[in-house]
C-alpha cells in the first residue's frame, strides 16, 4: 500500500486550501460588520471565498443562499482530493460524505414528520440533490415518514429506518436521527478498519475517536439531566466505541444517578478540562474548541498520511459553520463580543 | 500508406430531412465529425442545435438491463442496426418499460424465496440448539419462571447492549450472523422480564415467533423445517433457471432495443456536432479516402442534399485525424508509439521503423536462445488473454533467439551451441564498437526520417537547417569520418574542401536557423534582443554538439548489456557450483527465471528508452489526434 499511495499530492492541496480558509483577523474585522451585505461584501472582496461567491449579489443576499454556497465548496473541494487519490483511500474518502447525505436525509426527516411541505427545503438539500446516489425526485415528493422510509428501500438506510416505518405511531424523530448518526459512525469505523492501514488508520481513528467520545459524553448528560433516563437507556443513546475515554468510565458515567454525580465523574476523565464550567452551556463550545485544536495540530503534523486532508475537511466544516454563526449573530444584533465568543476555534 | 488516407466532407441538406437522412446514412459510417460551425465560421446565420440529450434517460436503462441480463460483451461489439427504421423513442421507451417490469417481477421472486431461505437457514440453526429435548415447542413458553425469545438485532445494537449486558438479568446466547444483524436467544426471568424485553426492543431486536410456525417436539420441528428448506431451494432453483431462459429468450430483443439506443444516441451526436440555417443543415467531418466512393455512390443517389469533398491540405481550419493502419507483423508496436504520441496526419508512421530497430536492439541487448523462445511462449500467451503488448513480447522473443544463435548461448550455457557470429565475452572491443556502429546508424536513420518529415511539409527549415536535417546530417558524418580516419590513421584529415562542407556550412546553417527561417517567411531577420538570441543559440550548439556524441555514446548500451548477460550467467554458474547434487540444477533455474523477468525487464526499457530517447527526439512530433468514427460510438 504505501509505494502506491502518495499523499504529497492531496496533502499540498490540503493545505493550500487551508490557506485560504478565514484568519483571526478576518473574524475580527467580519465581527465588527454592522449587516449581512457588509459581511458579503468583505467575504467576496477579501477572503478566499471570493470566487465561490463571485456571482452573488451581495446587497440582496440572504443566509439559507450563501450557506447553499458554502457546503456546494465543501463537496468540491471533496471532489479535488478525489482527483488525487486512487485505491482504498479514495473509497474510504467517498465513504466520509456518508456524513453529509445523512445530514441532509435527517433535515427531510424532519420536514416530512412535522408535515411541512418538502418544496421548501427541496433547494437546501444539495447533497442529496446533486451529489447522492439516492433517489433525490422521489425522496422530496414523501408525503409521510412511512412513505419517506418506503423510498429508501434498497439502500443502506433502510434497515436503519425500518422499524420506524409503522404507520400507528406517531414518528419518533429523535430516536430515527439517533439511528441515523449511529449508523454513521459504526460504519465509518467499519470502513476505517477495512480500507485503511498503518499511519493512516491511527490518524483517523483518534480524531473520529475523540469527536466520538465528547459526543458521548455531551449525549449522556442531556440523558441525565433533562430526562433522567437508566443507565441501560442512557447507554442505547451511546455510540459504542471509545477512545481516550475507557470503557469502563463510559458505562460508569451511564450508570451516574444524576447530573451532579456525571459532573464529578467526568472530572476524573481525560477530558475534566473541557467539562470543568458551572455553565453546561459551555461545554459544547469547549469541546468543539478542542476539536479544533486537534484538528489544527493534525493537519501539520500527519503530513505524510491521510492525516492532513481529513484534518482540512473538518476545519473548513468549522470555518463554514463559524461564518454562518457570524451572520445569525450580526442578524439579530449581538454585540460583538459574543459574536466572536460564539466562534469555534478562532479566539480564545 | 500506414496513415490512412483522409478526404473532407461536407454536407448540406433541407433540415427537415436531418434525422432522416443521419440514421439513413451517417449512423454506421466512418465518419468523424468536426464541429460545423468551427469550421464554417464566417457564414452568417448558422446555429447549433440547442438541446440537451434526450435520450440519457433510455441509455441508463438499457444498459442496466443489459448489465442484469449479462450482455455486457456482446453489447460492446454491437454495431446500429439499419433494419429497425421506423421506430421511434417513444415506442424503444415502451418495450424497455415492459421489458424493465417483467425482469422486474422475476428478480423480486427471486428476491423474495432468497429472503425466506434465509429466515429458514436462521430459524434452523436456532432449533438445532434444542433437538436433544423431548418436549413440546409449544411448551417452552409456559415456563413458570424463565421466559425465552428467539430474534435477531442489528450489529451495532449489539454492540451497545454488549455495555451493560452483565448487569442486566439476561443470558444472550448469539448463535448466528448475517452482514446486517446478530441472530440470538436470550432467556430472563419472568419477575424482569416486562423491563428486559423493553431495553431489548429499544435496541430493534426483532422476535421470530417459532412457536407459530412449528409444531412438536424441536427433532420433529426440525424435519419440517428441513422440508420446507428443501421445497425452498427447490423453489429458487426454478425462479433461476427461470430468469436464465428469461435471459435466452429475451435477449434478441434487449440487444435490437440497445442498438436502437445507440441509434438514437448517434442521431443526437450528429446533431452536437451540425449546425443549421433556417431551411438547410449542415453536416462536415473527416472520411477514409477507402470508403468515400461508398458514401458518394450513396449520397448521389439522393436529391435532398449535396456534397463536397475537399483534400486535407486545402482545409486550414481542421487537421485530418490520425489512423495508423500497419501489417500483422508491425502492429503490435503501434502500442510503443501510442505511448509517446499519435503521430500527426502529414508525418511518417514511425511504427515499421520502432518495429524493426526495436528487433535489433533487444536481441542484441539479451540474445540467448533458451530465454528467448521462452519470451516467444509467454508473448503468446499474453496476446491470447488479449494483452496487446503480446506482440511486442513475441517479436522480442523472436529476435533474442536469433541473437542467442549468433551469440551461441542456451540458457546462459555457452558451450552447447556453436557461435555463428562471436561469444561477446571472448570479444568485449568489437562488441562495443559494434553497439557504437548500430547507434550512429539509427541516429541516421532518424535524421533521414526527419528529412523526410520535413519534405512531406513543406518546411524548408526543417530539411535544411535543422539540426537532425541535411545540415546536421552532413555535419554529423562529417565527425564519423573524421573520427574514424583518426583512428585507422593516427592522422588528421583536414583538406580545405571537406572541412568548409562538412562543418562550416552546417554549424553555420544550424547557428542561423532562426534568422534563416524568418527570412523564408519574410519576417524581419534577427529576433528583437540580440545578444539574447546569441547567447542562447551558442549554448545551443554547444549542447548540439555534446548531443551527438553523448547520443551515439548511448548506444553502447547494446553492447553493455549484452555483456551483462553473460555475466550475469557467470554469477549463476558460481553459485550454483557451490551447490550440491540436485541443488545445482534449482540454483540455475531460478537464476535463468530470475534472469528472464528481471533483465528481460531492464533491457525491454532499455530499449524503449532509446527509441523514444534518442531517436523520437529527433524526427517524431506526435501531435495527432486519433480518429475516432461515428460507428464506433457506442454508449
Amino acid at each position: 500500500m504505501p509505494l502506491s499511495v502518495s499523499y504529497s499530492s492531496v496533502n499540498t492541496k490540503a493545505r493550500a486550501l487551508f490557506g485560504k480558509l478565514l484568519t483571526r483577523e478576518d473574524y475580527e474585522e467580519l465581527a465588527g460588520k454592522k449587516s449581512v451585505t457588509d459581511v458579503a461584501v468583505y467575504l467576496k472582496k477579501k477572503t478566499g471565498y471570493a470566487g465561490l461567491l463571485s456571482d452573488i449579489n451581495e446587497n440582496t443576499v440572504h443566509r439559507g443562499e450563501l450557506e447553499k454556497l458554502f457546503s456546494t465548496s465543501l463537496y468540491k473541494d471533496f471532489f479535488k482530493f478525489l482527483c488525487f487519490l486512487r485505491g482504498r483511500p479514495a473509497q474510504f474518502l467517498r465513504e466520509v460524505l456518508l456524513r453529509y447525505e445523512i445530514q441532509d436525509l435527517k433535515v427531510l426527516l424532519r420536514i416530512t414528520a412535522t408535515n411541512r411541505n418538502t418544496e421548501t427545503v427541496a433547494d437546501s438539500l444539495i447533497f442529496l440533490k446533486l451529489y447522492s446516489r439516492l433517489d433525490y425526485d422521489a425522496l422530496i415528493k414523501s408525503r409521510d415518514v412511512a412513505g419517506l422510509i418506503k423510498n429508501l428501500k434498497g439502500t443502506q438506510y433502510y434497515p436503519v429506518l425500518a422499524p420506524f416505518a409503522d404507520k400507528r405511531e406517531p414518528p419518533n424523530l429523535f430516536d430515527m436521527e439517533m439511528n441515523l448518526d449511529l449508523h454513521f459512525f459504526m460504519t465509518i469505523l467499519k470502513r476505517l478498519g477495512l480500507l485503511l492501514t498503518g499511519a493512516d488508520k491511527r490518524a483517523v481513528a483518534r480524531s473520529l475517536g475523540i469527536e466520538i467520545d465528547l459526543l458521548n459524553i455531551m449525549w449522556m448528560y442531556r440523558c441525565k439531566k433533562l430526562f433522567g433516563l437508566s443507565k441501560e437507556v442512557t447507554l442505547n443513546h451511546v455510540v459504542p466505541h471509545w477512545f481516550y475515554l475507557r470503557r469502563e468510565e463510559l458505562i460508569r458515567l451511564a450508570g451516574s444517578k444524576d447530573a451532579d454525580e456525571f459532573k464529578e465523574l467526568v472530572s476524573k476523565t481525560k477530558y475534566a478540562a473541557l467539562f470543568k464550567a458551572e455553565q453546561e452551556s459551555l461545554w459544547e463550545k469547549s469541546s468543539e474548541d478542542y476539536l479544533y485544536r486537534v484538528y489544527k495540530s493534525q493537519l501539520r503534523r500527519d503530513y505524510f498520511n491521510i492525516g492532513t486532508m481529513m484534518a482540512y475537511i473538518s476545519l473548513k466544516e468549522i470555518d463554514i459553520k463559524n461564518v454562518i454563526t457570524l451572520i445569525e449573530g450580526i442578524r439579530y444584533a449581538l454585540p460583538r463580543e459574543e459574536v466572536k465568543s460564539l466562534l469555534v476555534g478562532v479566539f480564545r | 500508406m500506414s496513415i490512412i488516407k483522409m478526404k473532407f466532407l461536407s454536407i448540406v441538406g433541407l433540415k427537415d430531412y436531418f434525422d432522416e437522412f443521419v440514421s439513413k446514412y451517417l449512423v454506421n459510417s466512418s465518419l468523424q465529425l468536426e464541429s460545423a460551425l468551427g469550421v464554417l465560421e464566417n457564414i452568417k446565420g448558422l446555429s447549433h442545435y440547442e438541446d440537451s440529450n434526450p435520450y440519457s434517460d433510455l441509455i441508463k436503462r438499457s444498459s442496466s438491463i443489459i448489465n442484469a441480463l449479462g450482455l455486457e460483451k456482446e453489447a460492446r461489439s454491437l454495431y446500429a442496426s439499419r433494419e429497425n427504421e421506423g421506430e421511434g423513442a417513444d415506442e424503444v421507451c415502451g418495450e424497455i418499460d415492459l421489458l424493465e417490469s417483467e425482469l422486474k417481477l422475476k428478480t423480486d421472486a427471486l428476491a423474495g424465496v432468497r429472503e425466506q431461505l434465509e429466515e429458514c437457514s436462521h430459524m434452523h440453526k436456532q432449533l438445532e440448539l434444542l433437538t436433544g429435548l423431548d418436549v413440546d415447542i409449544n411448551n417452552f413458553f409456559k415456563f413458570e419462571f424463565i421466559k425465552f425469545r428467539f430474534g435477531k438485532m442489528p450489529r451495532k445494537n449489539y454492540k451497545q447492549l454488549q455495555l451493560y449486558v452483565d448487569d442486566l438479568e439476561v443470558i444472550v446466547i448469539p448463535l448466528s450472523q448475517d452482514p446486517e444483524s446478530i441472530w440470538m436467544v436470550y432467556f430472563t426471568p419472568r419477575t424482569y422480564g416486562e423491563k428486559v424485553d423493553g431495553i431489548f426492543s429499544s435496541l430493534h431486536f426483532e422476535r421470530t415467533r417459532i412457536s407459530g410456525e412449528l409444531k412438536g417436539t424441536p427433532a420433529e420441528a426440525l424435519r419440517s423445517l428441513d422440508e420446507k428448506l428443501q421445497r425452498l431451494k427447490l423453489e429458487e432453483a426454478e425462479l433461476k433457471a427461470g430468469l436464465e431462459s428469461f435471459k435466452t429468450s429475451s435477449r434478441e430483443r434487449v440487444m435490437r432495443l440497445y442498438s436502437c439506443v445507440i441509434k438514437l444516441n448517434r442521431i443526437y451526436e450528429v446533431r452536437r456536432f451540425a449546425a443549421h440555417t433556417a431551411e438547410s443543415f449542415y453536416i462536415i467531418g473527416w472520411i477514409p479516402q477507402n470508403d468515400l466512393k461508398a458514401m458518394m455512390q450513396l449520397l448521389d443517389k439522393d436529391d435532398r442534399v449535396i456534397y463536397i469533398q475537399e483534400e486535407p491540405d486545402l482545409i486550414s481550419a481542421s487537421q485530418p485525424p490520425t489512423e495508423l493502419n500497419n501489417n500483422r507483423i508491425f502492429r503490435p508496436f503501434e502500442a510503443l508509439v501510442r505511448m509517446y504520441g499519435l503521430p500527426s496526419y502529414n508525418e511518417i508512421d514511425p511504427t515499421a521503423f520502432v518495429a524493426i530497430t526495436y528487433f535489433i536492439m533487444f536481441g542484441l541487448m539479451f540474445g540467448d536462445v533458451g530465454q528467448g523462445l521462452v519470451l516467444l511462449a509467454g508473448g503468446f500467451l499474453l496476446m491470447r488473454l488479449g494483452v496487446a503488448l503480446g506482440g511486442v513480447i513475441i517479436g522480442a522473443g523472436l529476435s533474442s533467439a536469433l541473437f542467442g544463435l549468433l551469440y551461441g548461448s542456451v540458457f546462459g550455457f555457452e558451450e552447447w551451441l556453436p557461435h555463428l557470429w562471436l561469444k561477446p565475452m571472448e570479444n568485449i572491443n568489437t562488441m562495443l564498437i559494434t553497439g557504437i556502429a548500430v547507434g550512429g546508424l539509427l541516429i541516421t536513420c532518424a535524421m533521414v526520417l526527419n528529412i523526410t518529415n520535413g519534405i512531406k511539409s513543406r518546411n524548408l527549415a526543417q530539411i535544411f537547417f535543422d539540426r537532425n536535417g541535411v545540415a546536421g546530417f552532413l555535419f554529423y558524418w562529417g565527425a564519423i569520418v573524421l573520427a574514424v580516419y583518426f583512428v585507422r590513421t593516427g592522422e588528421l584529415l583536414i583538406p580545405a574542401g571537406l572541412t568548409i562542407l562538412f562543418f562550416i556550412i552546417p554549424v553555420a546553417a544550424m547557428f542561423f536557423k532562426e534568422p534563416l527561417e524568418n527570412l523564408l517567411h519574410k519576417r524581419s531577420f534577427l529576433p528583437r534582443e540580440k545578444g539574447m538570441f546569441f547567447v542562447q543559440t551558442v549554448f545551443e550548439m554547444l549542447d548540439m554538439l555534446l548531443s551527438f556524441v553523448s547520443n551515439t555514446i548511448s548506444f553502447i548500451r547494446l553492447s553493455a548489456f549484452a555483456l551483462n548477460h553473460a555475466g550475469l550467467f557467470m554469477a549463476v554458474f558460481i553459485l550454483s557450483e557451490m551447490a550440491k547434487g540436485a541443488g545445482q540444477v534449482v540454483v540455475i533455474i531460478i537464476g535463468n527465471i530470475l534472469i528472464i523477468g528481471l533483465e528481460g525487464l531492464i533491457v525491454g526499457i532499455q530499449a524503449l528508452r532509446l527509441e523514444y530517447y534518442e531517436l523520437f527526439s529527433r524526427f517524431f512530433q506526435g501531435g495527432g489526434k486519433p480518429y475516432r468514427p461515428l460507428r464506433n460510438q457506442n454508449i
